[in-house]
């Protein structure tokens, strides 16, 4: 959390130089172009805060609320699972950034938001934008999807999530559904 | 040079004690991101978890040694194949399918997603409750169903591997004729993998399944008895 701090606050000078060049020098299509990186990144910035924060913010409550019990179960593997077991909400974690993602789906189950499976494609996408912003490489290099690699967390989309692919080639959150049907489907939508 | 000859001598005796001996395989293995969590038990039974990513199966039953170097899993489910019935009714005026799936009371239907897959391609996707009769253009000459588990309400974000029927093959037909499928959905089929004569490779340190997509082996290494490998114990 630290490091984005700083880096918004670098961004943020950055962003007022440019601003400051092109109030007393006018535009030019170079300083527009540096505009649009920069505020791009400070969105960025605020929006990987925003994650963590808000990651924070639920942890602290999911802990303290008296209304529902919670239990993590550390696992081995790269992916655990959130199940509801007897009435506890139970987040099985293999690690911290697995465990910011399975927070997340403890969380919007407490608040009732998981009930259907049917928008499974949908429910993926805030935690996984969630572990994102906590750890960006364990989502960029080993989630593979067949619509690509995602290097923001904006790009996280319910596509991508469709595409997501396991060891033995089956779509995780389009089980049994063949390659060319999963891209049919996303070229009629479009 | 004693203490070289001393060296070879106990890595020789090693080695011929390795080949004389058959080690120790129970256990617990895990994969270091996916796939494959097993436990070998001494009484001879397996417990074992898929999971990949969110996709989740369990599967329990058998082990046995098959040489030094091998061991066979046979699981208490060996297919999770559906058998289907399938009636033809021949001088009607139309083309027509209808499917008709039995569950047990409390998971109906409702709760299964069906992939009618008409020539080996997708016709459609619905929920497995509303398959009574599809009008088709023509008549096809297999048919196959694919039932995925997406329940009304979910208690879980874990995903079953998806359960397929078997293949039937109808022929050619010259007049319309009206298809009727029935079958029995076994709840039991979800969120398990069957394994039969499921051969593992052991090595020094792990055992290895054999993955038939990326055509290899892949080694699972054996952890110690304390760590959990399991999600649902």
């Amino acid at each position: 959390m630290a490091t984005e701090e700083k880096n918004l606050k670098g961004a943020t000078e950055k962003l007022s130089e440019i601003e400051a060049k092109i109030v007393k020098g006018g535009t030019s299509e170079k300083l527009e172009k540096q505009l649009k990186s920069v505020q791009e990144e400070i969105s960025t910035i605020n929006s990987t805060l925003n994650d963590l924060e808000s990651s924070s913010r639920e942890i602290t409550e999911m802990g303290t609320t008296k209304a529902q019990k919670f239990t993590f179960k550390e696992i081995t593997g790269e992916v655990g699972g959130t199940e509801v077991i007897d009435g506890v909400i139970t987040m099985s974690i293999t690690g911290n950034a697995n465990g910011i993602h399975e927070t997340a789906h403890g969380y919007h189950r407490f608040k009732k938001n998981e009930t259907t499976a049917s928008n499974r494609w949908k429910l993926e996408i805030l935690p996984y934008q969630r572990q994102f912003s906590f750890d960006a490489s364990s989502v960029k290099n080993r989630v593979p999807s067949i619509f690509g690699t995602v290097s923001s967390r904006n790009q996280i989309s319910e596509k991508w999530v469709s595409g997501i692919y396991g060891g033995s080639g089956t779509f995780i959150y389009s089980p049994g559904v063949s390659t060319k049907n999963l891209r049919e489907f996303w070229e009629e939508k479009q | 040079m004693k203490k070289i000859i001393f060296g070879i001598a106990i890595i020789l005796i090693s080695a011929i004690q390795s080949c004389m001996t058959t080690k120790d395989v129970t256990g617990k293995y895990s994969s270091r991101y996916y796939e494959h969590f097993l436990k070998l038990e001494s009484d001879s039974t397996f417990k074992y978890e898929f999971r990949s990513f969110h996709m989740y199966a369990q599967s329990s039953g058998k082990w046995l040694r098959a040489g030094k170097n091998a061991l066979v899993l046979n699981s208490n489910i060996t297919t999770t194949v559906v058998p289907m019935k399938i009636a033809v009714l021949n001088n009607v005026s139309y083309n027509s399918l209808s499917i008709n799936v039995n569950t047990v009371d409390s998971l109906k239907s409702e709760n299964y997603r069906c992939q009618i897959y008409l020539n080996d391609t997708l016709y459609t996707i619905r929920r497995a409750d509303s398959l009574s009769e599809f009008k088709l253009a023509h008549s096809p000459r297999n048919i196959y169903l694919k039932f995925a588990f997406d329940p009304i309400v979910s208690v879980s974000n874990l995903i079953s591997p998806p359960v397929a029927t078997e293949k039937h093959t109808l022929g050619i037909a010259n007049a319309p004729r009206s298809i009727k499928l029935t079958l029995d959905l076994p709840t039991s089929f979800f969120y398990y993998r069957p394994f039969k004569q499921e051969v593992l490779k052991i090595t020094r340190r792990s055992v290895a399944f054999y993955n038939s997509f990326k055509k290899r082996w892949e080694y699972v290494p054996k952890v110690p008895d304390s760590v959990n490998i399991f999600m649902r114990d």
